[in-house]
């Protein structure tokens, strides 16, 4: 009789479930998994080691670029960490600017989880319903930065530019009739801020739509009830942060444990899961787009009665306006230095952590003294979570890899930096 | 020789329509499923993208077959054809309606042959299906065919013993199992229909027809974000084409069989309805069987939009523990409704 | 967050030996531990009843070699213009000797329980062969941090069970994230049409320094904004 071997598995890079470039060396018995082994760095780019070659500035766009899906909260810990360095302080409507963007990206990052994972499970509709809701989002993303995915928006100091009084609209042309330009255009009216509130009023409604199709769904349950189970106690060996934390029911989140710009006045509540499956770590997602939907609405109550400096005033960092550079040499030589060369941050290093959609998004910056960051370092959330994959996944079946690579909210772009 | 060649035309004269219907039955999906999933569908391709279908046959017919260089070619070719050919040759037997009686002969089905033992056919050719997606699988010589073919294997044969015992509720109360049979002792009205005496059995049947079409929620043969395309990943151009034609034909027959036998045929639902019933007297029995095989079809395109995908061993376990002791349980109340000639249904015979 | 200054209280008392090897900047401890110890210290930093250091949320590996060098004279007057940045292939003249090695790798704790942070610095003491002991006993997460850390610079972790690369390719040489390793890598790789497969070849590429490093001691950028402690903190660290 011949012996007898386990069967393993290539499952990926090119795997309509992979999210992206993910290699597993899957060993099975049958349709169990014994083993999973993820071969990773397929989209490893080295963003490291290049932001050691360039100004601190012109970094903040690799940021954006690490995990595609939450552009901005990648920006804002690299900020965070120059600002920690320098000393300074970002005036408040900046700060409250700052986290309205981080809830939208929130909440942008938690559709596309959303709708990738229901797709991994076979739910393909909540896929395109996620993306109809984005759309809305990306154009947010666009009039205030002129980008719908890598915006480079925020600075240190501050946010690259105000938020503008009109939202861009939507022009007539020969496959748009009248009666869809009005019926695209009709929130398109007011401004920018006027265009959220809007989509903060439909959202919550959206959100029941999506849970009416999952949440009591006896399929859906039986595909994530049960499936990855984590214990808290393994999910802190793991270093599991943000919903996956949560998940498995302890309630850590750096936006109320350790506040960072204006969360300490906002009022938002943390959801916490129980069993620490995926169909909690499902709801506690689902949860935390709602909390981020109030956290949005009040900042822009707040962005409305206050207006004042987005960016901190200091030329060294911030540049300068393009008026006074017509007729103030100190002006055009601040403008110059600080695109070219740059600006040199004290010697020394930091930490800055924030509460990004996946996970504590850490940045670790060593400098000395230069003009470029000496080290950097980033803590990517999926880093550690797809490191626990194999944990997760033994004695699972097929099937529920693909359900756990959705729990875990897999974005390459992060994991292989 | 004449006779000969009027079978020829009757089957071309099923074949054809056959294939356009599953050409646009695919243009229906995609429309249908688009419209639910708030996009448009395809709408390019001639007036409302309705020429959709044929660039879509065209362009499958135009590409290269791709043969793996360690597939068994020989086995390989020959699984499409397998899975085709029961998929078509099982509408031999399908009536479309009644033909009035004439002066030279009585009242007869509309069929290309009615044989006496028409269901038991159905049932043996649906089940012949499944070697086409196991050589398929086996033949490819890659793994996730390999998975996709095991998991399909399995499934079709859970799900055979289902639907076979949901017939078996239909042939008791029927008295025969020739399917022009069971439509006409379905007459008098929509109550008489047996999706109402036998709702179980018609319910598992309806689910295990999707699951015999390997369709969503149970279409894990070729689940698309687990092994990729199962069975059929390796297959190209007008293999795959063959392919994509059998499932399709398959959700056609397994809608108009759903249709036959529980939801009345080629009956018109007003049927011993006062007054209504004269309105919809020049209604042609077929339209109303297509309508009711329409109306199946968009439930699993329905059920394609809604469902997540079942697990592998949750589709097993469905099927062995949840299924089969219902539909037995369902035979036995049948059967003692038979024995008791229960009024309205069983009091005829 | 905890005071920083209980904590480093009680750090003292749990880890003999540390007036000397602990800083605190920005609000941050770093304490700086030998090779030898790292494992201990991790252990009864997480056991230990007051500080209970439960996740391991990073490690990172750091190349000293090149701390402190510029590439753009900025003290004196030149005539030379821009290649004064370019001209220098011959990479870092010297090593630094303001470490005690060329590697260190630093861990970053996070206690969920007592919401508190804590880093560590241990140097791998030999410059050619650097080796730390691995803290994948301690905590499971070190795992892949440790395997990065190894494929990037180097460093090697005793004790590691999987000491496989992970981000670099098969069968990839060298260590990416070493200074002396350029920017654009050694080889660099393309379909060739002759053999009809994808060879690898050195680079074609010239490296080139689009803006110089520069450091400048002139405190020029410690800006009205920065706080008088961090200034302190600044010359001292």
């Amino acid at each position: 009789m011949p012996e007898l071997r386990n069967m393993t598995l290539n499952f990926g890079p090119q795997h309509p479930a992979a999210h992206g470039v993910l290699r597993l060396v899957l060993e099975m018995e049958g349709e169990t998994i014994l083993r999973a082994d993820p071969h990773v760095g397929l989209l490893h780019r080295g963003t490291e080691k290049l932001a050691e070659s360039k100004p601190y500035n012109q970094s903040i766009g690799y940021m954006d670029r690490l995990d595609y899906v939450s552009m901005m909260s990648n920006e804002h810990g690299y900020v965070l960490a120059i600002e920690k360095l320098l000393g300074v302080e970002v005036p408040e409507r900046g700060q409250y600017i700052r986290v309205m963007f981080d809830e939208i990206t929130r909440i942008l990052n938690h559709l596309l989880w959303l709708g990738a994972h229901a797709l991994d499970v076979g739910a393909m509709t909540m896929f395109l319903y996620c993306f109809r809701e984005r759309e809305d989002l990306m154009d947010c993303y666009e009039a205030v930065s002129g980008a719908r995915l890598h915006a480079t928006y925020y600075r240190p100091g501050g946010v690259a530019r105000d938020l503008p009084d009109e939202m861009p609209q939507y022009e007539k042309s020969q496959f748009r009739s009248d009666k869809d330009l009005e019926r695209l255009n009709a929130n398109r009216n007011g401004s920018l801020l006027d265009f959220i509130e809007d989509f903060t009023r439909r959202f919550p409604g959206y959100v029941d739509e999506y849970e009416t199709l999952l949440t009591d769904n006896r399929i859906w349950k039986q595909r994530t009830v049960g499936i990855g189970v984590v214990t808290p106690e393994r999910a802190l060996q793991m270093g599991f942060t943000g919903p996956m934390l949560r998940g498995s029911g302890i309630a850590w989140d750096l936006r109320k444990k350790q506040p960072y710009e204006v969360y300490h006045k906002l009022d938002f509540d943390i959801p916490v899961g129980v069993e620490g499956d995926s169909y909690d770590r499902y709801l506690v997602r689902i949860e935390e787009m709602r909390q981020s939907n109030s956290i949005v609405k009040q900042c822009i109550d707040w962005l409305r009665e206050n207006k004042g400096p987005i960016n901190i005033v200091n030329h060294k960092f911030s540049p300068p306006k393009r008026e006074d550079m017509k007729h103030d040499m100190e002006t055009l030589i601040h403008h110059f230095k600080l695109f070219t060369e740059g600006y040199c941050l004290p010697e020394g290093e930091a930490y800055a952590a924030i509460e990004h959609p996946k996970g504590e998004f850490g940045v670790y910056l060593i400098s000395d003294g230069a003009n470029k960051p000496y080290r950097l370092k980033i803590r990517a959330p999926g880093f550690a979570h797809l490191a626990g994959f194999d944990e997760m996944i033994r004695g699972h079946m097929l099937s529920d890899v693909v359900a756990i690579i959705g729990t875990q909210d897999i974005v390459f772009g992060e994991i292989d930096r | 020789m004449l006779e000969i060649l009027l079978i020829l035309l009757k089957i071309v004269l099923i074949v054809v329509p056959l294939i356009i219907a599953v050409a646009y039955l695919t243009f229906m999906e995609r429309k249908i499923i688009g419209y639910m999933q708030v996009r448009i569908g395809p709408n390019r391709v001639g007036p409302k993208g309705l020429l959709q279908p044929f660039a879509d046959t065209l362009k499958l017919l135009l590409k290269e077959v791709i043969i793996p260089t360690n597939a068994n070619r020989y086995l390989f070719l020959i699984a499409p054809i397998l899975s085709l050919a029961p998929a078509i040759a099982a509408w031999a037997v399908i009536p479309f309606g009644m033909m009035e009686a004439t002066e030279t002969s009585p009242a007869k089905p509309l069929a290309l042959t009615n044989i006496d033992a028409s269901l038991l056919y159905i049932l043996a050719l649906t089940s012949i299906g499944v070697y086409g997606v196991l050589i398929a699988g086996w033949a490819s010589n890659s793994k996730y065919a390999f998975l996709g073919a095991m998991r399909s294997a399995a499934q079709i044969v859970s799900y055979e013993i289902a639907m076979g015992f949901a017939l078996v509720g239909v042939l008791m109360a029927a008295q025969s199992i020739n399917l022009a049979e069971i439509v006409n002792q379905q007459s008098g009205g929509i109550w008489q229909w047996y999706w109402l005496p036998l709702l179980p059995l018609f319910i598992i049947y309806l689910v295990s027809g999707v699951a015999e079409t390997n369709r969503a929620p149970f279409d894990v043969a070729e689940g698309e974000s687990e092994i990729v395309a199962g069975f059929h990943v390796e297959y190209s151009g007008v293999a795959f084409a063959v392919f994509f034609l059998a499932e399709y034909a398959n959700i056609i027959l397994i809608s108009m069989l759903t249709a036959l036998m529980f939801l009345g045929g080629w009956l018109s639902p007003f049927e011993s309805i006062p007054v209504v019933q004269d309105w919809f007297t020049w209604v042609p029995g077929m339209a109303w069987l297509l309508a009711k095989t329409c109306f199946i079809m968009f439930c699993f395109l329905w059920f394609r939009a809604t469902f997540p995908r079942y697990r592998y061993d949750q589709i097993m376990r469905l099927g062995w523990k949840v299924f089969i002791p219902i539909t037995i349980i369902w035979i036995l109340v049948v059967g003692v409704a038979i024995v008791m000639k229960l009024p309205p249904w069983f009091d005829a015979a | 967050m905890a005071d920083i200054d209980t904590l480093a209280d009680r750090l003292k008392k749990i880890i003999p030996n540390l007036e000397n090897n602990l800083s605190s900047q920005l609000g941050e401890i770093t304490i700086t531990v030998s090779a030898a110890d790292i494992i201990s210290v991790c252990q009864s930093l997480r056991d230990s009843e007051e500080l209970q250091f439960d996740t391991l949320i990073d490690i990172c590996g750091v190349d000293y070699s090149t701390y402190g060098q510029d590439e753009w004279s900025t003290q004196t007057a030149s005539s030379t213009g821009f290649s004064r940045a370019v001209g220098q292939e011959d990479g870092p003249e010297s090593p630094s000797d303001a470490f005690p090695s060329r590697f260190a790798v630093v861990y970053h704790l996070l206690s969920v329980s007592k919401n508190h942070r804590l880093r560590i610095r241990v140097f791998a003491l030999d410059d050619d062969w650097p080796r730390v002991p691995s803290v994948i006993s301690v905590w499971t997460s070190a795992n892949w941090y440790e395997r990065e850390a190894f494929d990037l610079l180097g460093i090697m972790f005793d004790g590691h069970t999987d000491l496989r690369r992970l981000m670099t390719d098969y069968g990839f040489i060298g260590h990416p994230f070493r200074k002396d390793f350029p920017l654009s890598g050694k080889v660099e790789m393309r379909y060739d049409p002759d053999t009809k497969r994808v060879i690898y070849q050195p680079v074609t590429i010239t490296p080139r320094v689009l803006v110089p490093r520069v450091i400048r001691d002139d405190h020029r950028y410690s800006a009205d904004d920065v706080p008088s402690d961090q200034k302190d903190s600044e010359s001292n660290a």
